[in-house]
């Protein structure tokens, strides 16, 4: 693009001549002190607590600390640009970030400035980073799911639209991934999505920016980004920043989701600014008002009532514990604050099952009011499936004789849990969910070994996408498996059972031709004669002598041969 | 303390509460005594300070060490500014000097200026010109101050050759910032801002055929 000069410098000849002078009043101070993002500053003796100061070099503060000599200034930029005996001035106004549909798609650093290389942020409007949460009359109680995609967390602890779910659990045992299934889940649902990296290490975020947009979960996210090499008092601001960005979309009645990934980093940033600032220390070297500084946070994620336009911000802070430690004091604060928590193990993580979510410590407050009827229905046998099984697994260690009902529930229980492990990046949507737990919880499972149960569940739920989705969009639009889509479903599940049984027949009688031939066992004349035994069993099987149901065995014969190689893939890729 | 002070605030709060005692001191003193005022005991401590130890060489090092007795700096002074000083200013210094806090004493030459100012109901006002301006003029500024705060003014005139042209006036801790410079500053901020606003909004206008 070639700009023209001329039109340029006629503009600003008349910006220039147009301009008109005033005295310029300002309120200043001296640096005393500069080191480490806090600045001190002599002077300034009507700033306010909060107010935006002003750097040479354009740098902005906070006026942090109003003491009797001098006044505590955070400083949100590079520090080292500032020197002793600097003038710093009031701005006379709060810190705002640019907000509105601008930012939407866009990777920004805490004070709204664009990091990703695609050009100025052309946002017209600007919202205050300290906001006050809305009040009681402004709010009405959560009544809407925010699906997350994931089976463990939407049936037990779902989440609804404006609520607050805590992710707690040590390193690395997906605490992350689930935020990230839930962002990616969202993609034709209306809902905006904004993810704050505080603390996180760059090379992190970044692989998680390039996942979003493979998924294509950009087009409705904005990512900020505080990473561990940003000053703190930047740490410190980023999950207000990216509040007040996801407000504006609330107070225009739209839904909005914010990750606080992770409040644990922003704690420990806030301890370091203000024990750099002098204020006393309290527990764990945390200053006194650390439960203000969360709570005001997530206080701001509301569902708003219908005078108000009916939008809501649901948000998803996580906090990353050391060694199990529940009980030490940041978590202990953000328990309280959140409307429940979703706790992730590192022994169910190693031991394969992924999401690592223990069921009985986990809790959603908001519980069913946030989710569809027909989950309802099937959640409760779940919940009660898993508690039975949660009992009775001591037993199954000492392996001794077990009489057959408890069996029967120790068997149905691990096809459970085997049922709520989900691959990262592999969102549901909540009519699969329903249909598979409904299978689970109804027993259709039980004759399947158990470490095929995935298999069974990728295999039927293909076999329902194709063929039965009808069922799947009438779950999608009543809400609920009435009866008449409960035969439906039944007999959806009986089919694909007939047919799996025809499947094996086949691949048993390819394998018996396969030992019975003394050449080596070609690919090429098993799969013809698997054909030709599965076309005669699909015959057979069936009432009547469709083409269709030849075709569908043929194509069950072909799937089945391309699933065992997308499970080895699927394998290989799991973590 | 003994280096000269860059800038006139720096963090030593522990000089800074020391000068405010014994300025406290030295206003009391002036004040009870009949024959002296105390503005005049200030500005005399002011000229020791800036015509005295700023121009001969060592003589603050002196008063400040610890190796040099009590007895010889008290001649000292008596010989420096004996003749001159009035008797409140010579027994202040002497006092100053018992106590061991010569090197504090820039710190409290401040403190009593600024508790003086205080007390006769003075605001301190700095203007800062581009050149020097003559005493006329500096009265001028004086009145009119004095007029728009309603209160006496205590007016102390720097020169700064960045600001190019205009006032600066400093009172307390507002700026009235009218300096060619600053203006310069605005304009150039204001324009560049309008013009990228103005491209961004017709940006067929300012780009060139292709």
């Amino acid at each position: 693009m070639k700009f023209n000069a001329d039109e340029i410098a006629s503009v600003l000849q008349q910006e220039i001549s147009q301009y008109e002078s005033q005295v310029d009043v300002r309120e200043v101070g001296t640096v005393l002190e500069v080191g480490d993002g806090i600045a001190r500053v002599y002077g300034l003796s009507g700033v306010r607590a909060g107010e935006m100061v002003e750097f040479p070099g354009g740098i902005h503060g906070l006026a942090f600390n109003l003491e009797e000599n001098s006044v505590g200034v955070i400083i949100l930029g590079d520090y080292l640009q500032i020197k002793e005996g600097d003038e710093v001035h009031a701005l006379n106004r709060l810190l705002s970030v640019p907000v509105g549909d601008a930012v939407i798609g866009r990777v920004l650093d805490a004070l709204g400035n664009p990091i990703d290389g695609k050009g100025p942020v052309n946002s017209t409007e600007s919202r205050v980073v300290e906001a006050t949460a809305p009040g009681i009359a402004a709010r009405q109680p959560v009544h809407e799911p925010l699906q997350t995609g994931l089976k463990a967390v939407d049936s037990m602890t779902p989440i609804g639209r404006g609520q607050r779910e805590l992710i707690i659990g040590d390193r690395k045992t997906g605490k992350t991934t689930i935020a990230i299934d839930t962002i990616l889940n969202q993609k034709d649902s209306g809902v905006k999505c904004f993810y704050v990296a505080v603390g996180q290490k760059d090379s992190s975020v970044a692989g998680i920016i390039s996942t979003l947009e493979e998924y294509g979960a950009m087009d409705y996210t904005t990512v900020i980004v505080a990473g561990s090499s940003a000053p703190a008092p930047l740490q410190y601001i980023a999950p207000y920043s990216g509040t007040s960005m996801a407000e504006y979309f609330m107070y225009r009645g739209e839904h909005t989701l914010i990750v606080y990934d992770d409040l644990s980093k922003q704690a420990n940033a806030y301890r370091e600014l203000s024990l750099l600032m002098r204020r006393p220390p309290g527990r764990e070297a945390f200053p006194g008002d650390v439960f203000f500084c969360h709570s005001r946070l997530l206080e701001r994620s509301s569902k708003l009532s219908a005078e108000l336009g009916g939008g809501s911000l649901t948000s998803l802070p996580i906090i990353e514990t050391l060694e199990g430690e529940v009980s030490a004091y940041i978590p202990t604060n953000v328990i309280s604050i959140t409307d429940g928590q979703i706790y992730l193990q590192p022994d169910l993580f190693f031991s394969g099952i992924r999401p690592a979510m223990n069921a009985g410590v986990s809790v959603s407050r908001v519980g069913g009011a946030a989710q569809i009827k027909g989950m309802k229905g099937v959640a409760g046998g779940l919940r009660l499936d898993l508690a039975a099984f949660r009992e009775l697994e001591a037993f199954a260690q000492l392996g001794t004789d077990l009489d057959p009902a408890t069996q029967a529930q120790l068997d149905r229980g691990y096809r459970m849990v085997e049922l709520l492990k989900q691959n990262q990046f592999s969102p549901m949507p909540v009519a699969e969910q329903v249909v598979m737990i409904y299978a689970g919880t109804k027993g259709h499972l039980d004759s399947v070994p158990i470490n095929d149960v995935a298999q069974w569940e990728a295999d039927f739920l293909e076999f329902i996408r194709d063929q039965k989705s009808e069922i799947l969009t009438g779950i999608t639009e009543s809400g609920d498996i009435g009866d008449d889509l409960e035969q439906q479903l039944l007999g959806a599940i009986d089919e694909f059972n007939r047919l799996q049984d025809g499947i094996e027949a086949a691949e048993e009688a390819s394998d018996g031709a396969a030992e019975a031939d003394e050449a080596p066992a070609d690919e090429a004349p098993a799969e013809e004669a698997a054909v030709e035994s599965s076309d005669d069993s699909g015959a057979d099987a069936d009432d009547g002598a469709d083409a269709d149901d030849g075709a569908d065995a043929d194509d069950g014969a072909d799937d089945a041969a391309a699933d065992d190689d997308e499970s080895n893939a699927d394998e290989s890729n799991d973590e | 303390m003994s280096d000269e002070q860059r800038h006139e605030t720096v963090l030593d709060i522990g000089h800074q509460q020391l000068g405010e005692v014994y300025a406290n001191a030295l206003i009391g003193a002036a004040d009870a005594d009949p024959t002296t005022e105390a503005q005049a005991v200030v500005e005399e401590l002011q000229a020791f300070v800036s015509e005295v130890l700023n121009k001969v060489d060592g003589l603050e090092k002196t008063l400040a060490s610890r190796r040099v007795s009590h007895e010889v700096k008290e001649s000292l002074l008596d010989k420096a500014i004996g003749t001159s000083a009035s008797k409140v200013t010579l027994n202040f210094l002497k006092v100053v000097s018992k106590h061991e806090r010569m090197d504090a004493l820039r710190s409290i030459s401040a403190a009593a200026h600024k508790q003086l100012n205080a007390q006769q109901g003075r605001i301190a006002v700095t203007v800062t010109t581009a050149d020097a301006v003559d005493a006329t003029a500096l009265e001028n500024i004086q009145s009119k101050l004095e007029e728009k705060l309603g209160s006496k003014v205590d007016i102390q005139a720097k020169v700064d050759p960045t600001l190019i042209g205009g006032t600066v006036i400093r009172v307390g801790d507002t700026l009235y910032d009218g300096s060619v410079a600053n203006r310069l500053k605005k304009i150039r901020s204001s324009a560049k801002e309008n013009t990228i606003r103005q491209i961004r909004l017709e940006t067929e206008r300012f780009t060139a055929a292709q």
